[in-house]
């Protein structure tokens, strides 16, 4: 069961991208200082932000009948919401899924560890295979 | 760079070499006059951005193999993973083994495989993602794992089985050549590491030192046709007329009497007639959904849209105010889960999206835009027709064309999506699956199910609600008795095809009436009944409550006819692989490991299935 948590969390997590333990520490230490400021948190976060919103665009483009699913499934009379509501929300929780892992994804091959600038901020928007 | 050690040995480095201007299927060797542009870059290995010094940089390179020589030592195989860093369960290279003769002259032949680096890599083209690149440089197949979603198609298509799914990271991984090792000008770790001097590397077709023969075939070896590989094999020893696979595939290989090769035929064996039902349920069982479900989705999507235009008024929208949006809504309900279901099957579920990059060349890509175009579509017209007041600031005429335009898109995406899933399995390297056969059963389904779904649900309204529905369900039984007919004279003609073709068909057959034997005698009894049945309903219209029971018994019986004959199609393949070992790459093997729990050790080398 521990093992099983453990691989779930070590899912979640970006691997870690620090710098060459081969540079110079000065390197190192400018890198760190540049990295951990708040400019740069504030980069990563609306990197973040930009990276939902590309997949929940995407995500919506080839999946909004399920979306359509769930909110007929919502305002139609019981009984028969109940077998809409039973096919759409194990498929909105694997919709869920998928844009967070995507997101989260994208997100450990392009912000994690990167050193952000504000003017190229929105290549993160840029399809990438 | 790659570090060369001072006293690399002479045998670990490439040799000088001239060789001939094209290959023995007729391709150029140097790879920088058919395509300057690609050269003179870097390969960036782990971030590098130097260009190696290798004079033969962009010349075709490939695998050199003396079977005489190989002792089956699986030295390469051990230096491949060193280098590679692989899991146990893995391994780019492999060696296996046909033996052949009775005691005490017998004979074994061990192949040592790994990816072959083919001129036309099949991987390549079917990779949805477009994972794989053959590179200008040492005309090297490399795939990224990063970019793969681990569908597993290539798997599928490659006839010598090196891309390797790994089931506990959900992606595809497979040999690079060792580009590395090649820019400093070094052979590959598995042919350096080879002990008895049976593997070889270079420039294609420059025989190496100690070698006359430069054979593109060998005994177990799948035909060079479908891929042209770059691997030649010197074989000089005499063998039997006959050698067989250690593996469990039942296969063995026969000398032609004329031309010297050996071709693969069925190893008929004393096997009883079994069930085999545990076996019938494979990793493939979500496609066996996604395919079933998506093929009745079309096809009841067909019956309700051009049912009205062929004088089933019973369908038309206005008849049933209320079963008619019902029903649109089930079926999107059943094409989203078998979407999800599908999607969930890929070792990286949140990569779907990559489907698409390679619409140019993979049938895979094809399909999956077919079906979201499909999927789409429905969703549109099940909108607009269920909730036309949304939309009330069109004017009507835009409206009803709108209807109208999703729902004839609908009807043409449906059988075009279902055309490119038939096309996936298609495939050379797995003979079973490449018939049209395939194309027949998947629109037999479209047929059966369909109009079995749309005739199931507008009978039990009508019965409920006291209305005669006789003549709707005798219309309605006529598609499926069509799509069990096409179903059943696709399978006559695929069984006799497959036999007398031989080979791994004949072998995944041959499988069919032994281990599955009684589970194919049933099904094939219960489909000859399902068509009896629909006959039969179609001629004699019945009705009132004794019709709706034999329409919900011949239902099942479609369905479990289907279900079954759907799951023998994904469980009886056997590809065109090269052979495995007693342990090693063998399927029967690998199924005791993972029952047993062997698996649990990494040592077993087989790993559970984990994505």
């Amino acid at each position: 069961m521990r093992k099983k948590f453990r691989r779930f969390v070590a899912g979640w997590t970006c691997p870690p991208k620090p710098v060459s333990a081969a540079e110079p520490a000065l390197v190192r230490a400018v890198y760190f200082s540049l990295y951990r400021s708040t400019r740069q948190r504030r980069l990563r976060v609306a990197a973040g932000a930009l990276l939902f919103l590309k997949h929940a665009l995407r995500g919506a483009l080839f999946s909004w009948p399920l979306y359509l699913l769930l909110v007929v499934g919502l305002l139609a009379p019981w009984p028969e919401a109940g077998w809409l509501l039973a096919i759409a929300l194990p498929g909105l929780m694997v919709s869920l899924y998928i844009l967070l892992k995507g997101v989260h994804d994208d997100y450990c091959q392009l912000v994690h560890g990167e050193v952000l600038r504000s003017t190229t901020l929105l290549t993160v928007l840029r399809p990438h295979r | 760079m790659f570090p060369v050690r001072p006293d690399e040995p002479e045998y670990a480095k490439l040799p000088e070499t001239t060789p001939p201007a094209c290959n023995k299927y007729g391709k150029g060797i140097d790879l920088a006059t058919d395509y300057p542009t690609l050269t003179g870059d870097s390969l960036r290995i782990n971030g590098d951005t130097g260009i190696g010094e290798n004079p033969n940089r962009y010349k075709q390179h490939g695998f050199y193999f003396t079977a005489d020589n190989c002792i089956a030592c699986h030295a390469c195989e051990s230096a491949c993973s060193e280098k590679n860093d692989l899991p146990p369960h893995l391994a780019f290279r492999a060696v296996g083994y046909v033996e052949g003769g009775t005691w005490p002259s017998t004979k074994r032949v061990n192949v040592s495989m790994a990816c072959n680096h083919c001129d036309d890599p099949v991987c390549l083209k079917g990779c949805p993602t477009r994972a794989y690149t053959k590179f200008a440089e040492y005309g090297a197949v490399l795939q990224d794992p990063n970019i793969c979603f681990g569908c597993g198609y290539c798997t599928w298509v490659c006839p010598y089985n090196a891309p390797q799914l790994d089931p506990v990271k959900g992606q595809v991984e497979k040999c690079n050549m060792c580009v590395d090792r090649l820019e400093v000008g070094l052979k590959p770790a598995c042919v350096s590491a080879c002990l008895a001097g049976a593997l070889d590397f270079g420039v294609i077709e420059t025989t190496p030192e100690n070698r006359h023969q430069t054979q593109t075939t060998i005994p177990g070896f799948p035909t060079p046709e479908i891929t042209h590989p770059n691997i030649r094999f010197q074989l000089t020893q005499s063998l039997p007329r006959e050698m067989t696979r250690a593996d469990a595939t039942p296969l063995r290989y026969v000398r032609d009497g004329q031309e010297q090769k050996y071709e693969p035929q069925v190893r008929i064996e004393e096997r009883e007639r079994e069930w085999g039902l545990k076996k019938l349920s494979t990793r493939e069982n979500p496609l066996v959904l996604f395919t079933l479900a998506s093929q009745a989705v079309v096809g009841a999507f067909l019956a309700m849209f051009l049912g009205p235009m062929v004088g089933l008024s019973e369908l038309a929208p206005a008849a049933h105010p209320l079963v008619y949006p019902a029903l649109l809504f089930a079926l999107l309900g059943l094409e989203t889960a078998a979407l999800v279901v599908s999607t969930m099957h890929l070792g990286k579920p949140h990569r779907f999206y990559r489907a698409f990059n390679n619409l140019r060349y993979s049938p895979v890509a094809r399909e999956v835009a077919g079906i979201a175009v499909f999927y789409n579509l429905l969703g549109a017209y099940t909108l607009l027709t269920t909730f036309p007041a949304a939309f009330a600031f069109l004017p009507p005429a835009w409206l009803a064309w709108l209807i109208s335009a999703a729902g004839w898109g609908a009807v043409v995406a449906g059988p075009v999506a279902l055309y490119f899933m038939h096309a996936i399995y298609r495939i050379p390297a797995r003979p079973f699956w490449n018939h049209w056969q395939v194309l027949n059963s998947f629109f037999g389904s479209m047929f059966a199910l369909g109009a079995l779904t749309v005739a199931l649900t507008y009978a039990s309204v009508n019965f409920i609600q006291g209305k005669p529905f006789a003549d709707l369900l005798a219309a309605l039984a006529w598609p499926v008795f069509f799509g069990l007919a096409l179903e059943t004279i696709g399978l006559w003609f695929h069984a006799r095809d497959l036999n007398r073709r031989g080979g791994e068909g004949a072998a995944s057959h041959y499988e069919q009436t032994t281990t599955f034997g009684k589970t194919y005698t049933a099904r094939n009894v219960a489909l000859l009944c399902a068509i009896a049945t629909s006959a039969a309903l179609a001629a004699a219209r019945p009705a009132g409550l004794t019709a709706l029971w034999l329409w919900v018994g011949a239902a099942l019986l479609i369905l479990a006819t289907s279900t079954v004959g759907r799951m023998l199609f994904y469980a009886l393949v056997i590809p065109t692989t090269m052979p495995g070992a007693f342990f090693w790459r063998n399927k029967a093997f690998q199924e005791h490991a993972q029952k047993s729990g062997l698996a649990a050790r990494p040592q077993t080398g087989v790993a559970m299935d984990a994505h």
